[in-house]
Formats: C-alpha cells, structure tokens, sequence
C-alpha cells in the first residue's frame, strides 16, 4: 500500500537508509572483482609478452629474416611444432631445427649433421613436407 | 528472480507498511515492529543469494518468512536483535507518537488489545495471575513461584497453558487482519 507511505515517516527514512546500505554494501562486495581484472593483465598482453621474444628467437635462427612464415614444422625426433607450441617449447624447439628461405620454399633443416631435413612450400599450409637430406 | 539491492530496496518500499502492521500485530509495540523490519530486511540482504523462488510473490513470502524468524528471536530474546542492521551501519530511527498511532491503526491493534483482554479475563485464575506476573511484571518464574507460593515448575506450567489459550484465541484474528 504505498499511498500510506507518506504517513509513515520513520518507516520512509528507514527504508532511504537500508537501500542506501544495501546498495552500497553490494557495491563493496564487487570492487575487489574488479581491482583484481584491473591488476590481472589481459590475456593478449601475456600473449604478446610471450609471442614477441619467441618470435625473436625464431627470427634469428631462421636465415635473416627473409623466411616467408613458419606454420608447422616437423623434425626427424619427431617433433611438431605449431604457432602456439613455438610459444611454449620456444628456444627448445629452435635449437633443434633451423629453417632456410629459398624460390617459392622454406627448408627446415635438423640440427644434427647426418639426419634429413623436411621442405614445404611456403604460403601452402596445406603442402605436404618434402624430405630432403640434410647438408 | 534475482535478488539484488535494487529489487530488495523496491519490496521494501512496496511492502514496508503491511510487514510493520503484521510485525506490529505480533509486537503490540509500533516502533519495536519497525525495528523487526528493518532486521527482516537488512537480513533478507545478506541472505539474498540464498532465495531460490522466481516470482515477486515468492519473494514477498519469503521476506515475510525471515520477519517471522526475526519475531520469533525477538520473543525468545525478549528484545530485537539488530545484529544486520548493524553491519549494514543502519540505525533504525524514532517514531513519533502520531506516526505509532497510525501504525497501530493500520495493524488494527486496538481491536486485538481488546480481544487479548477478554481472553486474559475468560483464562482461570490462577493461570490468569501467572501470565500477568510473568509478562506484565516481568517476574522470573522463580520469583513468580515464591509470589504465588508454587514451585517453579508449576509457575512454569500454569504461564504455558495461560499463554497457549490466548495465542489460540488472538492467532486467527491476526491472520484475518493479514489476508485483508
């Protein structure tokens, strides 16, 4: 009935005072939420954070800087590495093998004098790996 | 339903007159009955995750089921906790004599005095003695056994059927006074 509110005084004041509480209590139970996303740094920060000295790395072992891409490369132990494995097995992986710019192709080649090494044309995720011996 | 600030701080201000007339029904005391409101929803706050119902109407009983709650604590304390309201930093404010009267009006508090002095009347003696002693005066049923020159147990038992005939008799009126 609240056309009876405005006789009651003390009950309108005490509810104003409990809604203010309220509102300001449940106001207090979200912030530390959010202070802890504000201080959490988002997920494609620690992405690049990972992915830039990764691909540095890569960069380095792979002929200047004139390689066309790296997508997936395979290695005689075995190994397959893709865009997000580069960020987790990183210098690891690129220690192992070591990938050649040439016409139209990326040579990736073992590290271990002796073993083949595998080719795929480069821009064709689909072509499938060409072994070649290693040099 | 969710129960938020926002929709708690609507059904309060919906429904705060008829829970003060249902608490001040069962209080006898206006501003003791604002009081229990005020608990009744300051506790209905903290609890809110809890609701499980998905209608308003559901959610009206349920805060007139944490108000019978709070009554019942109060008349085992005898006196309203305020432990809610107070780690949600509200102090319940006074209220006028005008107001506790309209108060009492809406509960239709005059017609149930009337009816609680009837029955204390049509209670026997001795049970009618009891009650007086223990709720008017306050007496502990220790004292109130030596007054009456009984032992407490019997003081205890003749304040429990005193009490019980007359929760008989005021109860229904309560409850008709509630549904209109």
């Amino acid at each position: 009935m609240p056309a009876d509110r405005h006789d009651f005084p003390a009950l309108d004041r005490l509810t104003a005072d409990v809604a203010q509480a309220m509102r300001a209590a449940e106001a207090a139970d979200a912030a530390p939420r959010a202070r802890w996303w504000r201080r959490t740094p988002p997920l494609a920060v620690t992405l690049l954070a990972l992915a830039v000295p990764s691909a540095v790395a890569l960069h380095a072992t792979t002929g200047k800087g004139q390689e066309r891409g790296v997508h997936v490369f395979r290695c005689d132990g075995g190994t397959t590495v893709g865009a997000a494995a580069v960020l987790l097995t990183g210098v690891a992986s690129v220690g192992r093998c070591s990938a050649t710019p040439q016409r139209g192709r990326i040579v990736y080649r073992c590290a271990l004098p002796g073993t083949p090494g595998l080719s795929r044309t480069a821009g064709s995720r689909a072509a499938a790996p060409v072994r070649r011996p290693c040099a | 339903m969710r129960l938020d600030a926002d929709t708690l701080a609507q059904l309060f201000e919906a429904e705060g007159p008829k829970l003060l007339a249902f608490a001040t029904r069962r209080t006898f005391d206006a501003e003791q009955a604002l009081d229990v409101v005020g608990e009744a929803f300051a506790t209905a706050f903290e609890r809110r995750s809890k609701f499980r119902g998905a209608t308003r109407e559901e959610a009206v009983g349920w805060l007139y089921a944490i108000t019978r709650t709070v009554l019942d604590h109060q008349f085992r304390r005898r006196g309203v906790e305020r432990r809610a309201l107070q780690r949600l930093g509200v102090e319940p404010p006074p209220m006028g004599e005008d107001e506790r009267r309209r108060v009492e009006d809406l509960a239709g508090l005059a017609d149930l005095r009337a009816a609680v002095a009837r029955e204390l009347a049509n209670l026997p003696a001795a049970q009618r003695d009891a009650v007086r002693l223990r709720v008017v005066d306050e007496l502990s049923y220790d004292d109130l056994a030596a007054r009456l020159g009984i032992t407490p147990d019997t003081a205890r038992a003749r304040v429990s059927r005193g009490l019980r005939a007359l929760t008989a008799a005021i109860t229904p009126m309560q409850e008709a006074i509630d549904a209109r």
